[in-house]
């Protein structure tokens, strides 16, 4: 208990010492907060100063990449379904061909080939669907040859869209026996595999 | 040097010593001395206020002429600046509600309006319950001896009663009681170390002494432990010192050690250890 506090006199004495030492007190803090702000205020100057560059810095980086963006656009815009279609034939084609075996091709013919039917000729073009187109010649010693190497054909997924295009009739045909025309679309097993997968 | 005016004004007379300080020691100046007819002062149960603020102001033009001192401090009878202590559960610790409830207590206890009464309080929380100290006097005594200071270009900064002025001589250690007999009213406090324990005030009408020392024993008899020290002043009271040190062995199953508060040799008999107190107590 501080019993000076009972002092009634409405304008008391006060302890000028201790009154000068929190005046110098407060103005020592407040020159130190003073200092302190301003170094502070600085600091944060120079921070949205750096800041301003960097904000300026991806503005730029921002509208170079809006104009790369906009350049694409407009590169990408005369690029029809069509042609993408197209373009997308076109490499699987050539993915096709680069992938391409003949002995594949010759030993999946052989395979299903009939006794009595002999190979003459074979021949590839390109397909639609960037598939390849086969066409092969055969002669057979029966006349139903052609059906016999339809029917073999069918039996290996390999071979789609087969169709006969000819067939040598009975009076022209030669005795060594009847010759025959038969187009198919062939997909190699990586193909189709590649496909599926 | 600091100098000071220190007054002590009462009833019937006014006493004041213009004192300047220096580096520790206490140099008196001057001395001075009036006394004031019984009209001067109107009493009441709380205290007194001067009837005639113009006659009034006459007892102090000879006293305020030295323009060395500016400061002043006034002394008052505790007849006149009373004090009590309050222990309540519900005492407010917001001060502007202590500031109310300290209004409506002296409104409910003495029918005293705020206006009336000026007072100071120390609030305390000992051990868990709210004790409050306040302290209190007319305002019309207060304001008008202000404004006569006002009026004279003097700063009155300090007034105290003579019980608190002798609380600042009383070294504040181990369970103490101090006893302030004045001519109308005798005030005990009890402390432990800085802490008021227990106070009393009362109206003192008989000149024996014995009555007075039966209520202190009583009061002390209240306390569990034995008081380390007891502390007596008498305040320009008609008391003997003799008649009262008869009455000493009375307390002393109470008290281990009984100690007259130290007096100035120079000042008037009885009066020199409120004087000294309020040197004592300068902030």
């Amino acid at each position: 208990m501080d019993y000076h506090n009972l002092n009634l006199s409405s304008k008391p004495f006060y302890n000028f010492k201790i009154l000068l030492i929190s005046l110098v007190f407060i103005y020592i803090l407040s020159i130190a907060i003073a200092v302190y702000s301003v170094n502070k205020f600085y600091n944060i100057f120079k921070i949205s100063e750096e800041s301003k560059n960097k904000i300026e810095s991806l503005n730029n980086e921002l509208k170079k990449a809006a104009k790369e963006n906009s350049n694409l656009k407009e590169r990408l815009k005369p690029i029809n379904k069509k042609m993408v279609v197209d373009i997308a034939e076109e490499i699987n084609s050539l993915i096709l061909e680069k992938t391409f075996s003949w002995s594949e091709l010759l030993e999946d013919i052989e395979k299903i080939l009939p006794e009595e039917v002999r190979l003459l000729s074979l021949s590839t073009s390109k397909s639609e669907g960037g598939y390849l187109n086969v066409k092969i010649s055969g002669i057979s010693s029966k006349r139903e040859g052609m059906l016999q190497t339809i029917e073999a054909l069918k039996t290996n997924p390999s071979f789609k869209n087969i169709k006969p295009v000819q067939f040598q009739d009975e009076e022209k045909s030669s005795s060594i026996g009847k010759r025959f025309e038969i187009q198919f679309v062939y997909i190699p097993r990586k193909g189709m595999s590649g496909k599926n997968g | 040097m600091e100098r000071y005016g220190i007054l002590y004004l009462e009833k019937n007379s006014l006493y004041n010593v213009n004192i300047g300080l220096k580096k520790g020691t206490i140099l008196v100046e001057s001395t001075y001395e009036d006394n004031f007819s019984n009209e001067i002062f109107k009493t009441t149960p709380f205290g007194a206020y001067p009837q005639d603020q113009r006659i009034f102001s006459e007892k102090f033009e000879a006293l305020l002429k030295d323009k060395k001192i500016k400061k002043w401090c006034l002394l008052l009878p505790d007849f006149w600046q009373k004090s009590l202590l309050l222990e309540e559960e519900n005492i407010p610790k917001n001060p502007k509600e202590v500031k109310t409830f300290i209004e409506w207590y002296f409104k409910k206890s003495y029918n005293l309006k705020p206006e009336e009464v000026r007072f100071s309080y120390i609030l305390k929380n000992q051990n868990g319950n709210n004790k409050i100290l306040i302290n209190f006097c007319l305002e019309k005594l207060l304001s008008s001896i202000e404004l006569i200071f006002k009026n004279n270009n003097k700063h009155l900064g300090f007034i105290i009663s003579t019980f608190w002025a002798l609380s600042f001589l009383v070294p504040k250690r181990g369970r103490w009681a101090l006893l302030n007999i004045e001519k109308d009213t005798w005030t005990l406090g009890i402390f432990e170390e800085n802490n008021l324990i227990n106070f009393r005030q009362k109206i003192f009408p008989f000149g024996n002494p014995s009555f007075l020392i039966e209520e202190v024993e009583r009061t002390i008899k209240l306390n569990e432990k034995p008081l380390d020290f007891f502390y007596f002043n008498l305040a320009n009271s008609e008391i003997r010192k003799e008649d009262l040190l008869v009455q000493y062995n009375f307390l002393k199953p109470y008290v281990e050690n009984i100690k007259f508060l130290k007096e100035p040799p120079i000042w008037w008999e009885n009066l020199g250890s409120p004087f000294l107190g309020v040197l004592y107590g300068l902030p």
